[in-house]
């Protein structure tokens, strides 16, 4: 079966569902590019600014899908973001690390977090928002800790350029990667078993384990693939800037979460995906774009996206509950 | 044909335990939800396990499938001595159990569900959905289950029978020896209940060793061979169910001998 096919399948009847928020994203970038004709539509407003910069965005509300597909939380995914870029900057700018190690050392501490937090909510049964919200901010305050609360600047421009400046047919590779990510996401969560099982694992618990899955084992798996997708965000990042500062990470927390719900009412209703995601960031990244274009203020941004949240888990909860499905990510 | 010598094969096949309890005990805290079951089930039989609520009956399915470890007591798998430590040793075995309301995940698939922790793969990292498809229409066709529009659809849209015909599917797929059914037609309505039950009999008939735990008596009369009695967990009592009458089964159930007093008996 294609991936179209797929997606498609197996009710051709719910497209329109399927395709509206692709659809919306499409008026969103009509409506803007006829209002503000000379900046918007530009390649570099949009292919570069919104595109590639929004790559972070992307990734980390793609580190989210993974948890919420078995049915956990990871609130700690901005933090880590946050750590891992400053430790690419530090190991690189203080220290001199060649900027290849950098990216590995930040990588591995993600996923040192990841395990941390799957051991704290399989291991000691924490509930997973409560454990993440927790870690979070210890993760936060090591930031300010290890980075003297400054802002590091001179990142090796091998990083950038291979992140932000490089560019494929126009577009910067930040957004390449990005893509390829959510290629190699969707075909494990669709075509094999691995994310046949963790599918159960967030649908229904009780019954993979009374089927015999080790639905611990893969809990503890979604969180720790969710704390290296979220420090491969922060090397992003570290990339997309050229800096790392200790808090503006954080900024992406609730936008990453609005995608990641608002993804999951797009493409294959009623499931965390992808593609969906990717989207719904696009979407969100490109309606805030357009409206500080229009010279609206920034305090709008916070609205766009807390509402976007709102909205968007209230839909999904829609999407799922025709599907008679109960939404309990925590259970 | 000489009675006594040709058919020795096919008696001894047929009285032969292919499931078997001895001294089953388990201890939940200060609750003894189980001491010293004694419990059996043969090839081509349904063997009911009845008891009220509390009496044991979950406790000890869930103890031969492996989602509890028993504190006492040994399992007979055709005659040999077993120890079953997860849901994955029950299954090897061929012991596969259909839970009441944990058979099967709402929003996916009747594919999905039925291969659920056993997918085809084509290779290690791909799943085979054609092959898994045809194998689930193939399963659900010879159990003669023919009610399901498609077995793409979400098990949401089930009846409550095709659900459980579905959850039955599952258990069988795997060349399962037995098959322990909970409250298999709890909350169906009469035409239902009447395939749920003519399901099971055919589970019997194929030589498959089936369990039923149920509380409608009147469904246990009408498709189990065997009856087994559990009270405050202990086994107070076992009747064929040509040789008894449902007013029997109810007194045991209510009041049935115990080996010991609830709350004196020794420490396991």
């Amino acid at each position: 079966m294609s991936v179209l096919a797929r997606i498609a399948s197996p009710d051709v009847r719910d497209w329109g569902e399927r395709l509206a928020l692709p659809f919306a994203w499409l008026v969103t970038i009509v409506v803007f590019g006829f209002l503000r004709p000379d900046t918007f539509l530009t390649s570099d407003n949009f292919f570069i600014n919104i595109l590639g910069t929004q790559a972070v965005q992307v990734a980390l509300a793609l580190a989210l899908v993974i948890p919420l597909v078995a049915g956990e939380y990871d609130i700690s995914v901005a933090a880590n973001l946050t750590l891992a870029s400053m430790i690419v900057a530090l190991l690189n700018v203080d220290h001199g690390v060649n900027i290849f190690l950098a990216i590995l050392v930040a990588l591995a501490a993600g996923a040192v977090i990841g395990i941390i937090n799957g051991g704290l909510i399989v291991g000691l049964g924490i509930n997973s928002f409560i454990t993440t919200l927790g870690t979070s901010s210890i993760i936060a305050g090591v930031v300010l800790w290890i980075s003297e609360s400054r802002t590091v600047g001179g990142i090796s421009s091998g990083l950038v350029d291979n992140v932000i400046i490089g560019k494929l047919f126009g577009i910067p590779y930040s957004f390449w990667y990005v893509l390829a990510l959510s290629v190699a996401m969707f075909y494990v969560l669709e075509y094999t078993p691995l994310g046949r099982r963790l599918l159960f694992c967030g649908r229904g618990q009780s019954v993979a384990r009374l089927s015999g899955l080790s639905v611990g084992r893969l809990r503890w798996g979604a969180m720790v693939a969710s704390g290296v997708i979220a420090a491969a965000a922060g090397v992003l990042y570290a990339g997309t800037t050229g800096s790392a500062d200790p808090a503006s990470g954080l900024n992406f927390l609730l936008p990453a979460f609005s995608a990641a719900f608002l993804g999951a009412t797009a493409l294959q209703p009623g499931r965390f995906n992808p593609f969906g995601t990717i989207v719904a960031v696009y979407f969100l990244a490109t309606g805030i774009t357009g409206l500080q274009q229009l010279g609206v203020d920034t305090y709008v941004q916070q609205l766009f996206y807390g509402g976007a949240l709102v909205l968007a888990v209230a839909l999904s909860q829609l999407a799922r509950k025709r599907q008679a499905l109960d939404f309990n990510p925590t259970d | 044909m000489p009675v006594n010598t040709g058919d020795e094969t096919v008696s001894k096949q047929e009285n032969s335990n292919i499931l078997e309890l001895k001294g089953a005990s388990k201890r939940f805290g200060a609750v003894q939800a189980l001491w010293n079951v004694d419990f059996a089930v043969r090839t081509g039989e349904v063997m009911a396990l009845v008891g009220d609520n509390g009496a044991g009956k979950s406790t000890l399915i869930k103890g031969v499938a492996g989602i509890y470890s028993l504190d006492a007591g040994e399992v007979f798998f055709e005659g040999e001595k077993v120890s079953i430590n997860g849901p994955r040793d029950a299954a090897e075995l061929g012991i596969e159990v259909v839970y009441q309301d944990l058979a099967l995940a709402d929003n996916l698939d009747v594919v999905a569900n039925m291969f659920l922790g056993r997918e085809r793969v084509r290779t290690p990292f791909r799943l085979d959905e054609a092959s898994m498809e045809r194998a689930a229409n193939e399963t659900l066709a010879s159990l003669s289950v023919t009610s399901l529009r498609s077995v793409r659809q979400n098990v949401a849209g089930l009846s409550g029978g095709q659900r459980q015909a579905v959850a039955v599917a599952k258990a069988v797929m795997w060349n399962s020896r037995v098959v322990i059914l909970d409250e298999p037609t709890a909350a169906l309505g009469v035409a239902q209940t009447r395939q749920v039950l003519d399901l099971v009999r055919r589970l019997a008939e194929q030589g498959l060793g089936v369990v039923v735990i149920s509380h409608n008596l009147h469904d246990i009369f009408e498709v189990a061979d065997r009856i087994t009695v559990l009270r405050l967990g202990q086994r107070v009592a076992e009747y064929k169910v040509a040789e008894t009458t449902q007013q029997e089964i109810v007194r045991a159930i209510t009041a049935g001998d115990l080996q010991t007093v609830p709350g004196l008996e020794v420490e396991v």
